[in-house]
């Protein structure tokens, strides 16, 4: 199955949907983890109902209308978004899918622009929360592995409900530190994680060379299902400061005394090439490849990976 | 150099406030987290020396601006003879005087003449005032000072050069009298030209006086490098007569001469009638500064009355005295039949010794005046028809049939003068002749005998004249005062008594009529009231006798005053004594064959005197015209031709330097030697160089505006943006 898909979605469209969805400035002030996921998850849910991708399988043999009584956890949410029909999958083989979240813990992912709602760290955590609570409710497992310059947490996978809890604590728990070594913490993955597995990664990528690129293709090859939330903030995109600015890094770069307007193109075009080359790799790797920018609502962002899925 | 402003230069200092600015502004850097440094590293280290290169140049332009503006500021100057004196940046008054003499049809003179004119009418300024006074004298409409500077361009596009002589000096006084009426607070003086002949106005008249009271600028015509002495050949006269021992052949000379520094060979010349080439000729070699004559022969055998001309084959620098125009008439002859009324074996005791000398003083037997005298014995026999006048010097009596002839001859267009004397018998004369004399005669009155000692004190003298009279014309000019300082011992009385048609021209002091004339149809009569020898007056041994005799004959033959025998040139004023051939209207138009040049003059005679001044050279023609007919009549006797001044032939010029220092010493009164000697400062000629750096501090600001745009600016002025290239993606 291909499921690299280059999920980015047309500001248009972003526009239209825009007034469903919960502005990401607004999860703050939820309250808990769990409450924000499960309003991202409405959302989210409400936003399948309007999807126009019906169809596609998992790994079931059939649909039973589903009678009262009968465990909820197999009822089948996506068809029911589309039909408004309450079915139960029937599988062929009774296997639950696993899923790690693979958050990236690294400085980088610590940074809010002006015009950013918030970090790219929380905005991951939003999405992650959020994917884990569908994922959960549907009865996959799912596990989750913070990373910095080490593996600061790992959660295996698990499909009892009291796991989200642990999972909405650790992904709101969740700190940056100034490096990060992705590297460990794919390999890590990669030896704990059953084969199978769908490997969600979280990152801004910044700190991507070409060996972990090699690796995630890697994974694949290793009959793991790998997906890249590539989530930047806009002002890494256009650049957008003006007049004679000192640069400092959040993971202990040296700093850069300069007027933007002086190198603005020229970092643009570094930075699009940055973001083909990921592209690129996912595309080879067949790794499923989700790009967006902390002002998009979270729950498009979700919907940018789970419509490929149904 | 110069400042006009020094303190402005106080100024530089600010030279010190952009790399002040540059490093306060690296002080006031914002600090700005970005998690994306690696690539921000990347960007700067390629585009790193581009970058610096933009920032040096943009500090170098601020500063070299700054330092620009300053120096501007301050005014800096430079001494030089190109520039332009403090007194010429205000409002000026300029006369241009346009040398549009004959001269300057030699090579492209007059071209570079109006292009120098053109060229300084551009420069002026719109609140100059310019006028445009000519050396010909010709009037032009823009010789005041007007700020409408169109007009005078039209004028110069009309003007053609002239073919008359040129006045430089009269002109230059003529513009500063101009400029006198002006109130701006500059005067100048433009004079263009090619400067020939005018050393030889200088050398006549040393200053001008008053002086210009201008200053004053000279625009030589004659190209980078003109010539000094420039080649020319001139006809300067032509002069023609009838060979004395065949009357069908005649003599026509030319007078040629050489006016360059250089002699010329092989002069090729030729002789028209019309248009026709009637025969060449050739001159060997004409010496530097000399003169030569060359005669055509040419054979006449019928009247003849017609244009000519004789020309150079090759045209030189100066085409215009190439060619010499005249009027060949066969009939230049006046016959005149002296009746001698007291013949004498002593000569100057015959009545008419005197007169028939005065009349043809050379004895020609071929032009002016040629006398035939006969007794009154003969006078009978004579075809009168043959005579332009017949004189009666103290003839006593005419029988009737004499006096009939006469009578006839008089009123079919005769002229008829008699001479008192002794011998006149009064009461034959009041007989026969009373038809036709002017008035009747009434006794001889005598002063004084010749012997007389008290003879000074007791003659008569002639007195006054009627000075319009064609015959005393003359007598205006210099050596006419001799005729009153004649004597006279014994005159003619006339009666008193008004007769009609009949009026005294000259009197004696004594008011007495001296000189009758009267009209008789179409011929005339003249009474001398004295006689024509020594008996009676010692006029003639008197200078007035000949030019008055002469004039007299003319008179009667209607030639008087023929400018076909005189040698006019354009510009002059000529007078046309037409007497009774035209009376009401005389019109003259000319030059003949030459159709751009026409001109055409309507003029009423003014006691027998038309008055005119041709500005073309080449031939003339005379026609009489009146109301009565509708066609007029052609006076082909009166035909006549005119040619450009001699003087226009010195085509050699007077040096620039020596010209400019001369008009440099007229523009203004010496006033001690301190003042010519003390700098002016309103007289240093400066150039300014603050425009030139305005004009370069304007170019390095439009620079730094391009260096310094910041490019988001520039997106957002220009449209399309990067930034908008990254959303869509």
């Amino acid at each position: 199955m291909d499921h690299h898909k280059e999920h980015i979605m047309s500001s248009e469209a972003s526009t239209q949907n825009h007034q469903h969805y919960l502005d990401p400035s607004t999860l703050e002030a939820l309250g808990s983890m769990q409450i924000r996921a499960r309003a991202l998850a409405d959302g989210i849910i409400a936003g399948l109902h309007r999807s126009p991708h019906k169809g596609g399988s998992v790994e079931f043999a059939e649909y039973k209308e589903y009678s009262p009584g009968q465990d909820i956890r197999h009822i089948d949410w996506k068809v029911f978004a589309k039909s408004d029909r309450l079915v139960v999958k029937q599988f062929e083989d009774e296997t639950n899918l696993r899923i790690y979240l693979l958050m990236d813990g690294s400085g980088s992912m610590d940074y809010i622009s002006e015009d950013a709602p918030i970090t790219k760290l929380r905005y991951s955590a939003f999405l992650a929360s959020t994917l884990a609570y569908l994922f959960l409710r549907q009865g996959d497992a799912v596990g989750a592995l913070s990373f910095d310059e080490d593996v600061k947490q790992y959660l295996p996978a698990s499909t009892r409900s009291s796991h989200l809890e642990d999972l909405f604590f650790m992904f709101d728990q969740l700190q940056s530190s100034k490096k990060t070594n992705m590297n460990s913490a794919l390999r890590t993955i990669a030896e704990r994680a059953k084969p199978r597995s769908l490997l969600i990664l979280f990152s801004d990528m910044l700190d991507a060379n070409d060996e972990i690129l090699n690796f995630i293709s890697v994974l694949r090859s290793r009959k793991f299902e790998v997906a890249l939330f590539h989530i930047m903030d806009q002002a890494e995109l256009d650049l957008p400061f003006e007049g004679l600015t000192q640069f400092e890094g959040l993971e202990g770069e040296d700093g850069l005394l300069v007027d933007p307007d002086d190198l603005r193109v020229q970092y643009q075009e570094l930075m699009q090439q940055h973001i083909r080359t990921i592209s690129a790799a996912c595309e080879r790797g067949d790794v499923e490849y989700v790009r967006c920018t902390t002002n998009e609502p979270i729950e498009e962002t979700a919907l940018k990976f789970l419509r490929g899925r149904i | 150099m110069s400042f006009l402003e020094p303190l402005f230069l106080v100024g530089l200092l600010a030279l010190a406030v952009p790399p002040l600015i540059h490093l306060m502004n690296r002080r006031k850097a914002v600090k700005v987290p970005f998690p994306a440094l690696r690539l921000l590293h990347e960007s700067n280290k390629r585009t790193a020396q581009s970058i610096k290169v933009r920032q040096w140049l943009l500090m170098a332009a601020r500063i070299l601006g700054l330092l620009l503006l300053v120096l501007a500021m301050a005014k800096p100057f430079v001494l030089s003879e190109q520039g332009i004196a403090a007194d010429e940046r205000l409002p000026t008054a300029n006369v241009i005087v346009l040398d549009d003499s004959a001269s300057m049809h030699q090579g492209n003179d007059w071209k570079n003449a109006l292009s120098a004119a053109q060229d300084h009418i551009d420069k002026a300024r719109p609140w100059d005032e310019l006028a445009l006074l000519t050396t010909s004298g010709r009037a032009l409409d823009v010789d005041r000072l007007s700020d409408k500077h169109t007009a005078i361009e039209q004028a110069l596009a009309e003007l053609q050069a002239s073919e008359l002589q040129g006045h430089t000096l009269k002109t230059l006084q003529d513009a500063a009298s101009v400029l006198k009426s002006s109130e701006l607070p500059q005067r100048k003086i433009t004079l263009i030209t090619d400067a020939s002949h005018i050393a030889g106005e200088i050398n006549t008249q040393k200053t001008l006086d008053p002086v210009l009271g201008a200053r004053t600028e000279l625009l030589m015509t004659g190209g980078d490098n003109p010539t000094a002495h420039p080649e020319n050949l001139a006809i300067t006269q032509v002069h023609y007569e009838q060979d004395s021992t065949d009357a069908t052949q005649w003599k026509i000379t030319a007078s040629v001469k050489n006016t360059s520094k250089k002699p010329f060979n092989n002069i090729e010349l030729r002789l028209l009638f019309g248009e026709d080439i009637l025969t060449a000729g050739r001159i060997e070699t004409i010496g530097a500064g000399e003169e030569t004559e060359h005669t055509f022969m040419h054979k006449q055998e019928t009247q003849l009355t017609t244009t000519a001309r004789v020309e150079l084959v090759s045209q030189d620098l100066y085409p215009l005295d190439d060619t010499h125009h005249f009027i060949f008439r066969t009939r230049a002859r006046i016959n005149a039949l002296l009746v001698n009324g007291e013949t004498s074996s002593i000569a100057d005791e015959d009545e008419m010794f005197f007169l028939s000398r005065a009349l043809n003083p050379g004895r020609s037997t071929t032009e002016g005046i040629i006398p035939q005298i006969i007794t009154q014995e003969r006078l009978i026999k004579e075809d009168l028809a043959k005579f332009d006048a017949v004189i009666l010097a103290n003839v006593p009596r005419l029988s009737q049939g004499t006096a009939s002839k006469l009578e006839r001859y008089v009123k079919s267009g005769g002229g008829l003068l008699f001479f008192a004397g002794d011998q006149i018998d009064i009461n034959a004369y009041n007989s026969t002749l009373k038809g036709f004399l002017p008035k009747p005669l009434r006794a001889v009155k005598e002063f004084a005998t010749r012997e007389d000692p008290d003879a000074p004190v007791k003659v008569t003298r002639f007195g006054t004249i009627d000075p319009k009279h064609p015959i005393f014309r003359a007598f205006s000019l210099p050596g006419g005062e001799t005729l009153q300082s004649a004597e006279v011992f014994s005159t003619m009385l006339f009666d008193p008594t008004a007769t009609p048609d009949s009026r005294t021209i000259l009197f004696f002091k004594d008011n007495s009529p001296a000189l009758l004339e009267k009209q008789v149809e179409k011929g005339r009569v003249l009474f001398f009231a004295t006689s024509a020898d020594m008996e009676w007056t010692s006029l003639p041994i008197r200078s007035a006798y000949v030019p008055l005799m002469q004039r007299a004959v003319q008179y009667l033959a209607r030639r008087s005053s023929n400018l076909g025998e005189k040698d006019s040139r354009t510009g002059q004023v000529l007078q046309l004594e037409v007497g009774g051939l035209a009376k009401e209207r005389v019109v003259i138009n000319g030059p003949l064959g030459r159709d751009d040049t026409r001109e055409r003059f309507v003029l009423e005679p003014q006691d027998g005197l038309v008055q005119f001044r041709p500005i073309h050279a080449g031939a003339y023609e005379v026609w009489a015209e009146s109301d009565q007919k509708d066609k007029g009549t052609r006076l082909e006797d009166l035909n006549f031709a005119v040619n450009v001044p001699l003087e226009e032939s010195q085509l050699e010029r007077m040096p620039e330097q020596e010209l400019r220092k001369w008009l440099q010493d007229q523009e203004h009164a010496k006033q001690g030697d301190e003042a010519s000697q003390g700098t002016d400062r309103t007289m240093e000629r400066r150039v300014n160089i603050w425009p030139k750096l305005l004009f370069f501090f304007t170019l390095l600001l439009l620079a730094e505006t391009i260096l310094g745009t910041r490019r988001t600016l520039a997106q957002k002025v220009f449209g399309h943006s990067d930034m908008d290239d990254n959303q869509a993606a």
